[in-house]
């Protein structure tokens, strides 16, 4: 075991949502944990279950439909799962903050910027009003906002996308969170904005020290930002490693089919190659591997018998039943 | 394949008036369009990019005429579209069809998926039912979808499966040309990769011409031959999809591509990073668009407009920097 502490513990977390009569397994036993100061990619397709996961740890889940059925979210040793809403409210924006893809939608159209900003730090700290704005003003200006005195009084439809998601980012980090949940921060940008909030992220990162969970579809921004990177497959996770191993001694075969299905703007080859088949909808396979109806190496027994979370080598598994025998892989769970 | 030009865009300007007050007064406009060029050759994909607000699916909508055109001439198939008679410009809209980004809203929701293929065949008088029934069991095969889906609805189907229903459609008139507007960019990595296959291959099948306007780059190189780049409504630059990928001329061209997140994390780059946003088309920069978020801009720049240079056989550039 290494040396620094584990901001963020999941283990065993399985979420239910109710459809139709019948309770459906969205995450189903995921386990995985964020060290302090490291940047954790979760990589899926949508329906994979990464939102409904990061919902949880805020506890977001709506419920009902939704539940948490298993499992513990262990923040600093403490268990979020048995707070009650008082003090889960706390937590929430103070110590973890989210911030989300839409940054059209996530901002109240009726308030001023610095009000938005204002109302977190007013919430969580024992603070005067002009003592906030002082703070929030200080925090448009680290997020790289012009005239920050100015855009303080703005409404944010005055503001472009990529400035209403610097102001998001603003909030998320103004009480110095210790998680930081970014959920496609960037998906709703384009390439120049979204180089600037990535590099913007990045900076934050090494002058505040804030873990980051980092959920994204694009494994471009994946190999920019995050150290470690969790690729999650119909509600489980199928593999976990480092993110220079995830690019280039990829396990899974649907790794290895998402990294092929990305046209690369560095080399032209005349054929994607393309993983068959649809997302499956979650909790609707019964037994054996989730990705077999799509995989290209399936073999009798993916569709009888679950494959384990294996180990590959220290600090990467995969959940396969290709490296069962031959990798001299152990079974982590069954 | 011949190499004439199916499509030729000629000084193209789309203004939006913004209008005020009671009266509506014409009081300014938006310049989402202002003076482009440029030529599609038969059989071939011209990739559009450029970021929001650039002007790039309003080209894409004033070429079908979907939009007024302010001026500018449209040739397409040797004829100028704006001087057609109206009648006329809808028989020509067969040979040249649309597939829209959003597949969950460019279909009908009360629709089945044989009423949806079944709409533009009745709109251009094949009146048997028998052929038309014919021509969507075949169009379905073509796109790979199963033929029993002829009588689900849309929200039966995936993004990916709903996506297939939208090319089908265009497909369904054999066009020549199909203008296809991100039609990627709402879809899941593996099924963006299921679907970029398939247009690449009814591409050789039915002898196609693609419009492709996207903003990702990455997708842009896989499936052009040649791209045109779009800031604020002008073309900043325009060449084979190898020289822009490989030598790009303009500036903007130059940071566009750097910003594009790299494919490996051991290929971590110095990059320069594009200030700013783009400005608002409303009232854009006097001389060149680009001139506020230009890392080299100088004071020529700032009063006046560049146009588009022949640097080489294949690029052009609009770019003072070029300019003796």
């Amino acid at each position: 075991m290494t040396m620094t502490k584990n901001v963020l513990d999941i283990k065993d977390l399985t979420i239910n949502f109710k459809s139709e009569g019948k309770e459906l397994s969205v995450v189903d036993g995921i386990s995985f944990s964020i060290k302090a100061g490291e940047t954790l990619g979760v990589v899926g397709e949508s329906g994979c279950g990464k939102s409904v996961t990061s919902l949880s740890i805020m506890g977001l889940i709506p419920s009902p439909p939704g539940r948490v059925a298993n499992g513990t979210i262990e923040f600093e040793g403490k268990n979020l799962l048995d707070f009650k809403e008082k003090e889960m409210r706390k937590v929430r924006g103070n110590e973890i903050s989210m911030i989300f893809q839409e940054p059209m939608t996530s901002l109240n159209p009726v308030f001023t910027i610095g009000k938005q900003i204002n109302e977190v730090l007013l919430l969580h700290n024992e603070m005067n009003k002009s003592a906030a704005r002082n703070r929030s003003i200080e925090m448009l200006k680290l997020v790289g906002i012009p005239r920050p005195e100015q855009i303080y009084h703005n409404y944010p439809y005055q503001l472009s996308g990529g400035m209403r998601q610097r102001v998001m980012i603003a909030i998320g980090l103004a009480c110095q969170p210790k998680l930081l949940i970014a959920d496609e921060p960037t998906t709703a940008l384009d390439v120049t904005i979204q180089a600037q909030i990535l590099n913007l992220m990045r900076d934050l990162k090494e002058k505040t020290d804030t873990s980051i969970m980092f959920i994204t579809h694009d494994l471009g921004v994946v190999a920019e930002m995050c150290d470690r990177v969790v690729v999650m497959y119909s509600g489980q996770v199928v593999e976990e490693t480092d993110v220079d191993t995830l690019f280039n001694d990829p396990k899974h075969p649907y790794t290895l089919g998402l990294l092929g299905s990305i046209p690369k703007a560095t080399e032209k080859i005349d054929r994607l190659y393309s993983i068959r088949g649809q997302v499956p909808q979650a909790g609707t396979v019964e037994r054996g591997c989730r990705f077999a109806d799509r995989c290209d190496k399936v073999m009798p027994r993916c569709y009888t018998e679950d494959p384990p979370l294996l180990k590959m080598k220290e600090g990467h598994q995969c959940r396969c039943w290709l490296y069962a025998e031959e990798e001299g892989g152990a079974e982590i769970d069954s | 394949m011949t190499a004439n030009p199916l499509l030729e865009v000629n000084n193209l300007k789309i203004y939006f008036p913004i209008k005020k007050g009671v009266i509506k007064k014409k009081v300014t406009y938006v310049k989402a369009v202002d003076d482009i060029s440029f030529l599609i050759k038969e059989g071939e994909t011209l990739g559009l990019v450029g970021e929001s607000g650039c002007g790039k699916s309003t080209t894409g909508r004033g070429i079908t005429q979907l939009v007024p055109v302010t001026e500018g001439e449209i040739t397409f198939q040797g004829e100028n579209l704006a001087e057609l008679a109206k009648g006329d410009l809808r028989e020509r809209r067969k040979d040249m069809q649309m597939v829209f980004q959003d597949p969950y809203a460019s279909l009908n929701p009360r629709l089945t998926v044989e009423d949806i293929l079944a709409e533009p065949l009745k709109a251009h008088g094949v009146k048997s039912k028998k052929e038309r029934i014919e021509r969507i069991n075949k169009m379905l095969d073509v796109v790979g979808l199963n033929r029993n889906f002829a009588y689900r609805y849309a929200h039966e189907f995936s993004g990916g499966q709903r996506q297939r229903i939208g090319i089908a459609r265009a497909l369904i008139l054999n066009p020549k040309l199909i203008i296809a507007d991100e039609p990627v960019a709402a879809l899941d990595v593996s099924i963006q990769a299921q679907v970029l296959n398939l247009l690449k291959d009814l591409q050789k099948d039915f002898d196609l011409t693609y419009l492709f306007i996207s903003h990702d780059l990455s997708v842009v190189r896989h499936l052009c031959d040649r791209v045109a780049v779009m800031y604020l409504g002008r073309m900043a630059e325009t060449g084979s999809t190898e020289k822009i990928f490989e030598n790009p001329l303009h500036p903007y061209t130059q940071t566009l591509l750097e910003a594009i997140p790299i494919s490996n994390p051991r290929d971590k780059k110095e990059r320069i990073i594009l200030k700013g946003d783009v400005p608002s088309p409303v009232d854009p920069p006097k001389g060149c668009a680009f001139v506020g978020r230009c890392p080299k801009a100088f004071d020529r720049c700032h009063h006046d407009r560049p146009q588009l240079l022949k640097m080489n056989a294949e690029q052009e550039v609009a770019c003072h920097l070029y300019d003796e």
